[in-house]
């Protein structure tokens, strides 16, 4: 088979398998009977979209326990993922198309339209420029590349050299989604050609692109979800710049998978205030994709921890205050926060035990650093760090992208929804991870001019869509509004 | 908020422009090339170190170093060579500037214990060193079959200006250039 060929195959069963699962958990809380604008059906682009995204990290992460249970990587190993992918996929879709409710209007608004051609455009746009070079970059190779060859040479993850602190590579406690994910290509292609695991981060921003689309969507209609879609895959920052999905460092697929765990709370937390109702299985989703933020870099970490301390501080209020029928059970709807955090932890136990016998070699470790000494001691940090960062988002504007001023804008348009518990929710996510940021000059052994002024616009595209979503959370009309019209 | 989205669409065009420009420019360097043909985007020191240990050592040969550079992109492209190198603690958290403005504390030989080096088992001993501090003139001629490389590559008659020495150990076999070439060659 050429490598095209190869590569569709693993593409198709990485997309497939993602299709398969979220269709599991997003189309099993259909209910026919919901009025209007209460749908919960996913639309086709969400389900492209997030199954993408999620494709990717389970075919990752599945092929780790396979490793992790003793398995060998290989051909035969990726051909088989490939094979039940693409079978998983085709029926999930089949699935997905009965369910469609047809109405017999099939009119898009022209200016959905137009979006959805511009995203294809822009995702073309993006594979062709990222494939058109080798991976180049300083830790796209240092970090990932090194571990995805090594990865592919011994065919384990119990590689005796990945364990032996002496091994040249940079941070091997590093998380290894993208690494499984490159060699996952390479063993079909039967060659460690780096240009080919390129193709991976292309694959997120589309899937990140649709999704937006999807679940935007479903909350305040086509025209405005496409436009906010088109918003995301525009920021310069995300694409075209070259460390954004152009190449195979993690900050963008952390930005993708960050983005959509941020999404599902999001949305969660949405239907939970317009229909008092918590639906568990995309809290399930939003914890699987936190899960796989932390098995792609380590900032994962702070993210998921976040994200797991605000969304009881933002859900259980609501519910306690919300009139429900007795009997209808306001401790079990309290308790369903909890399908986020065990989804997390599903993802998150085996990479963490495997990790435990990596070396620390040029690991920051910042955990083992924390301490309030260190914290006091690190607070002069800050006088430097946060203008800095204030510098990139707002100031340097023309560089990555205008996203920061369009969340002042859009707070500045819709102030009292900032206070809406969905809106609540991401706003806290988006201070939690500017705040682990901050911690992090504060706790590094190296200089923060040097860490923070060499990290900080990296770090960024990691919460970029968030920004997006915050916008799109102050500005989109509701259904109810958009009955109105 | 059109205005807003005005101008997001301009900056959206003019990186777009940027980057085809940009890959128009890549292209001309790398074309169909693989990133271990061209070994992209790092210093012609190491470019000339990794083709040499290429040409001078199988593919499954495992490689103690020393040396007062990041090794990242050595172990890189030679994998599936495995290069193991014992770090200077206080050359962990050093960030290196191009052109050894901020020289690296490392091990050379003698400082470390035997036992340091053999528990990685090496096939061959790599001495590589770019700072004033650890290079001594008198040792730059030291390997002579990296001298002849560097200098058909160089096209000149002097010695390299840094410090490369390529030992195999005992349990090492020796290379010669047409069977390292095979090597590479094999599938």
């Amino acid at each position: 088979m050429t490598v095209a060929g190869l590569l569709l195959l693993g593409v198709g069963g990485m997309w497939g398998l993602g299709i398969a699962a979220a269709c599991l958990l997003l189309c099993r809380s259909v209910d026919s009977s919901r009025p209007a604008g209460n749908d919960l059906r996913p639309p086709t682009s969400e389900l492209l979209g997030t199954g993408l995204v999620l494709g990717v990290g389970v075919t990752a992460w599945g092929e780790f326990l396979w490793s992790w249970a003793g398995g060998q990587f290989g051909w035969g190993n990726s051909i088989a993922f490939a094979g039940v992918g693409c079978a998983a996929g085709a029926a999930a879709l089949w699935f997905h198309r009965l369910q469609r409710v047809v109405t017999g209007d099939r009119s898009v608004s022209r200016l959905a339209g137009l979006c959805r051609l511009l995203v294809v455009v822009l995702f073309i746009n993006l594979l062709a420029q990222s494939l058109l070079t080798p991976q180049r970059l300083w830790d796209e190779r240092a970090i990932y590349a090194i571990k995805a060859k090594v990865l592919y040479h011994d065919r384990t993850i119990d590689s005796p050299d990945l364990r032996n602190p002496d091994f040249v590579q940079y941070h091997p406690r590093y998380p290894l989604l993208l690494p499984i994910a490159e060699q996952h290509l390479y063993q079909l292609l039967g060659e460690a050609n780096d240009r080919w695991a390129k193709i991976i981060p292309p694959l997120l921003y589309l899937g990140l692109t649709l999704a937006f689309a999807g679940v935007l969507t479903r909350h305040f209609g086509a025209a405005t979800g496409w436009v906010f879609a088109v918003a995301l895959a525009t920021i310069p920052s995300l694409m075209p710049w070259e460390y954004g999905f152009l190449t195979a460092q993690a900050d963008a697929p952390v930005a993708a998978l960050h983005g959509l765990a941020a999404l599902y709370l999001w949305d969660s937390v949405s239907v939970l205030r317009s229909q008092l109702q918590l639906p568990a299985a995309r809290l399930v989703l939003a914890g699987l994709f936190a899960g796989l933020c932390l098995f792609t870099k380590d900032e994962g970490i702070s993210f998921a921890l976040a994200e797991a301390a605000l969304l009881p501080l933002i859900v259980l209020p609501v519910v306690c205050h919300t009139h429900v029928a007795p009997g209808s059970g306001k401790l079990s709807r309290g308790c369903r926060v909890a399908a986020f955090h065990f989804a997390v932890a599903v993802i998150a136990a085996p990479w963490f035990w495997h990790r435990r016998t990596l070396p620390l070699t040029t690991e920051m470790s910042y955990f083992s650093r924390l301490s309030f000494d260190a914290v006091l001691a690190g607070l002069p940090t800050l006088t430097w760090s946060i203008p800095h960062l204030c510098q990139r988002m707002f100031l340097e504007a023309r560089t990555w992208g205008l996203h920061w001023w369009g969340v002042l804008l859009a707070i500045g348009f819709a102030p009292r929804r900032l206070l809406s518990a969905p809106q609540l929710l991401v706003l806290l996510d988006v201070v939690a991870s500017v705040a682990a940021l901050l911690l992090a000059g504060m706790l590094s052994p190296t200089a923060v001019e040097e860490h923070i002024g060499g990290s900080a616009h990296r770090y960024l595209i990691q919460i970029t869509p968030l920004a997006i979503l915050l916008m799109a959370g102050q500005l989109g009309a509701q259904p109810q509004q958009r009955s109105a019209c | 908020m059109f205005g807003l989205a005005a101008i997001w669409a301009v900056l959206a065009v003019q990186h777009g422009v940027a980057a085809i420009h940009d890959r128009a420019r890549d292209w001309a360097y790398f074309g169909t090339r693989s990133g271990d043909e061209v070994l992209p985007n790092i210093s012609f020191e190491n470019r000339d170190v990794i083709r040499y240990v290429r040409e001078s050592t199988p593919k499954d040969a495992r490689i103690f170093v020393y040396s007062d550079q990041k090794l990242f992109f050595l172990s890189y492209y030679l994998l599936p060579r495995r290069l193991h190198h014992r770090m200077h603690p206080e050359a962990e958290f050093v960030i290196p500037r191009p052109g050894q403005e901020r020289p690296l504390p490392a091990w050379q030989p003698g400082d470390l214990t035997p036992a340091v080096v053999t528990a990685s088992d090496p096939d061959y001993i790599l001495q590589y060193f770019e700072g004033p501090d650890f290079v001594d003139e008198s040792q730059l001629g030291g390997d002579p079959q990296w001298v002849a490389f560097w200098r058909s590559r160089q096209q000149q008659r002097t010695l390299p200006p840094y410090r490369v020495a390529l030992t195999p150990t005992i349990s090492a076999t020796p290379v010669t250039s047409q069977s390292a070439a095979a090597t590479e060659a094999a599938p």
